[in-house]
C-alpha cells in the first residue's frame, strides 16, 4: 500500500497527477464532438499546429499559452473555415493547415535553437515541469468548457447532429464551431504539458469512442467520456511514476487496452440499442 | 435569379412565385439545380444574380435528404424534434412545455409513442416523420423537403405523400423536390420542372408532356393517362446512349 502512495509525497507529482486527470476529463467531454463530427483526426492536427506556436513563443522568450494558444486558435478557426466552405475535406484541411504549422515549428527551432522547454518534454509529456499556475489554467479551461457546453448545449447538439439545417432553424453555426474550435484548441494547449504533442489526440479519440460502445444517450456519452479520461489520466499517471515511462504513453495505454476489451465484450455480447430518455 | 458555386451557373433565369398554402413538387434530374434552388429559398445560399423576396418573419421549415442523416448519432426521437428549439441561450433540459409541444408534434404525425426510442430503431417512414415533426414545432408557414419520398418503398411513399396532404389542407404551404414523376403527378396540384432553369410550371398535366421530359430529363419518355392522371412509362426511348458490348 505505501509503494502505491509513495509518489503523493512528492509536490511535483500531485501537481501532475491533478493536471492528467483534469485534461482527461477535459478532453473526455470535447472529444464527445470532435468524434461525432468525424473529425478525429482533428486533436492529432491541433497539437501539431500548437507545435509551431510552441517554437515561436520559445524563440522570442514570449509567454508559452498566449505565443502558442493564440497559433492554436488561428489554426483551429482556419480548419473550420475552410472545411464550411466545402472546396476541400475536413481531413484535408486538417492536413494542410496544422502540418505546415508544425513544420514551420521544426523548421524555427533547427535554424534558431530553442531557449525554452526541451524538444522532447514538448513531444512526448513531462510532469517535471508543471507549476501551480499550469493547475489552475487547466481548472479554469475545464470550467470554461463546462460553462459552454452548458449554456449552449442544445445549438452544439444541433450542429454536431446536422449543421446545414441548424443554421436553416436560426443557430448561429458560424459562432457555435468558432466557440468549440477555441475550446479545443485551449484544451490541447494545457494538456501538452502532461501528454505531449504526439499523443494529445488520443486522449481526445479514446475516451467518447469507448463511451459511444457503452451508450446511445447523448448526455449519458457526455458523463461517460468526461469519467473514462478522468480515470485514464489519473491511472496512467500512477503507472508512469511506478513504471518510469513518459506520462502521456501510460496514460494512452490504459485507455488502449480499455477501448479493447469493451469492443471485444461488444463484439461478443452485441446488445440492442438501449432505450433512453430526454 | 441566378445561383452558382464559383463556377458556371447552377440554376438561371429562374423566376417564381411561391404562394401561401401550395403544395408544389420540384422535378429533375440529379444535377438539374433542385438542391441549389431549395438552398437559395432557404437563404443559406445567396443569388448571384436577382433577388429572392420573403414575406416578413416568414417561418421556414426544412427537412433535409434522409441519406444526409448519421443514423448511429446517439439521439432519441424527442431529441431530435427538440432541436427545433436550439436558437440563443436555453437550460440542456427540456421545459415541461416544450415537452408537451414535441409531444403533440409526434402525436400529429402518429409516432406518439416512439418519442424515447433512438432513431436507427425507426423505419424509413417513421423516421421521415421525425424529421418533419421537427421542422413542424416551429410552427412555420412553408415546409421545404428535399427528396422526401426517396429511398422509401411504394406504400411508405403514399403514405407519407396523404400526410404531407392532410397538412397542406391544414394550411401549410409546401415545396418538395424529387425524381419520382408518377407519385408527384397523382398527389401534387403543382409541379416545376427543373433543367438548370425552369423548362415548365403549372399542373401534372402541363408538366409531364413527353416534350418536356425530354428537355428536363435528357431523354423521350412516353406518357399516358391513367384515371386522367398523367402515368409517366419507366422505359425511355430513344435515349441516344451508345455502349459497347
Amino acid at each position: 500500500m505505501n509503494i502505491l502512495l509513495d509518489p503523493f509525497a512528492y509536490q511535483f507529482f500531485v501537481k501532475g497527477l491533478i493536471v492528467a486527470t483534469v485534461a482527461g476529463a477535459l478532453c473526455g467531454l470535447i472529444g464527445v464532438f470532435i468524434v461525432l463530427r468525424g473529425m478525429s483526426y482533428i486533436g492529432h492536427g491541433i497539437s501539431h499546429s500548437i507545435f509551431g506556436g510552441f517554437a515561436a513563443s520559445s524563440i522570442i522568450g514570449f509567454n508559452f499559452y498566449l505565443g502558442a494558444g493564440v497559433w492554436g486558435i488561428a489554426s483551429a478557426l482556419a480548419i473550420a473555415s475552410v472545411t464550411r466552405k466545402k472546396l476541400v475535406g475536413a481531413d484535408a484541411a486538417i492536413g494542410v493547415i496544422t502540418m505546415g504549422s508544425f513544420a514551420l515549428g521544426v523548421a524555427l527551432l533547427t535554424y534558431f535553437g530553442n531557449k525554452g522547454p526541451t524538444f522532447d518534454a514538448a513531444l512526448f509529456g513531462s510532469i517535471l515541469g508543471v507549476r501551480w499556475s499550469d493547475v489552475y489554467i487547466i481548472i479554469g479551461v475545464l470550467g470554461l468548457a463546462l460553462a459552454m457546453i452548458f449554456f449552449f448545449y442544445r445549438s452544439l447538439l444541433f450542429t454536431t447532429f446536422d449543421p446545414e439545417v441548424a443554421a436553416t432553424a436560426g443557430v448561429n453555426v458560424v459562432r457555435i464551431e468558432s466557440m468549440l474550435m477555441i475550446v479545443l484548441s485551449l484544451s490541447t494547449l494545457v494538456t501538452l504539458n502532461v501528454i505531449g504533442v504526439t499523443l494529445v489526440a488520443a486522449t481526445l479519440v479514446i475516451p467518447p469512442v469507448i463511451a459511444r460502445l457503452l451508450t446511445a444517450s447523448f448526455h449519458k456519452l457526455l458523463a461517460t467520456s468526461t469519467v473514462l479520461g478522468a480515470a485514464f489520466g489519473f491511472i496512467g499517471m500512477n503507472l508512469s511514476y511506478h513504471l518510469d515511462v513518459p506520462s502521456g504513453t501510460t496514460i494512452v495505454l490504459i485507455g488502449a487496452i480499455v477501448f479493447t476489451l469493451v469492443y471485444v465484450f461488444k463484439s461478443v455480447r452485441p446488445s440492442r440499442m438501449p432505450k433512453v430518455t430526454m | 435569379m441566378a445561383a452558382t458555386y464559383g463556377g458556371p451557373e447552377v440554376i438561371r433565369e429562374i423566376s417564381w412565385d411561391i404562394n401561401p398554402g401550395c403544395f408544389t413538387g420540384i422535378v429533375g434530374p440529379s444535377g438539374s439545380g433542385k438542391t441549389t434552388l431549395l438552398s437559395v429559398l432557404l437563404g443559406t445560399m445567396k443569388p448571384s444574380k436577382g433577388t429572392i423576396t420573403r414575406q416578413k418573419d416568414l417561418a421556414i421549415g426544412f427537412v433535409p435528404q434522409m441519406e444526409s442523416i448519421d443514423w448511429n448519432f446517439p439521439v432519441t426521437v424527442s431529441q431530435v424534434v427538440l432541436m427545433a428549439r436550439s436558437q440563443g441561450l436555453r437550460a440542456p433540459w427540456a421545459s415541461k412545455q416544450e415537452k408537451l409541444e414535441v409531444g403533440k408534434a409526434l402525436d400529429r404525425l402518429g409516432i406518439g409513442e416512439l418519442a424515447d426510442r433512438h432513431l436507427r430503431t425507426l423505419s424509413g417512414g417513421q423516421q421521415q416523420r421525425v424529421f418533419i415533426a421537427r421542422a413542424l414545432i416551429r410552427q412555420p408557414e412553408i415546409l421545404i423537403m428535399d427528396e422526401p419520398t426517396s429511398g422509401l418503398d411504394v406504400a411508405t411513399r403514399h403514405d407519407m405523400l396523404h400526410l404531407l396532404e392532410s397538412l397542406q389542407r391544414d394550411g401549410l404551404a409546401i415545396v418538395l423536390t424529387t425524381h419520382d414523376l408518377n407519385g408527384m403527378a397523382a398527389h401534387l396540384p403543382e409541379l416545376v420542372c427543373i433543367q438548370g432553369r425552369i423548362v415548365a410550371s403549372g399542373s401534372p398535366e402541363e408538366c409531364i408532356r413527353p416534350e418536356v421530359l425530354e428537355e428536363v430529363f435528357g431523354a423521350r419518355m412516353e406518357v399516358l393517362k391513367h384515371l386522367g392522371v398523367p402515368v409517366v412509362l419507366d422505359e425511355l426511348k430513344d435515349v441516344g446512349h451508345e455502349y459497347p458490348a
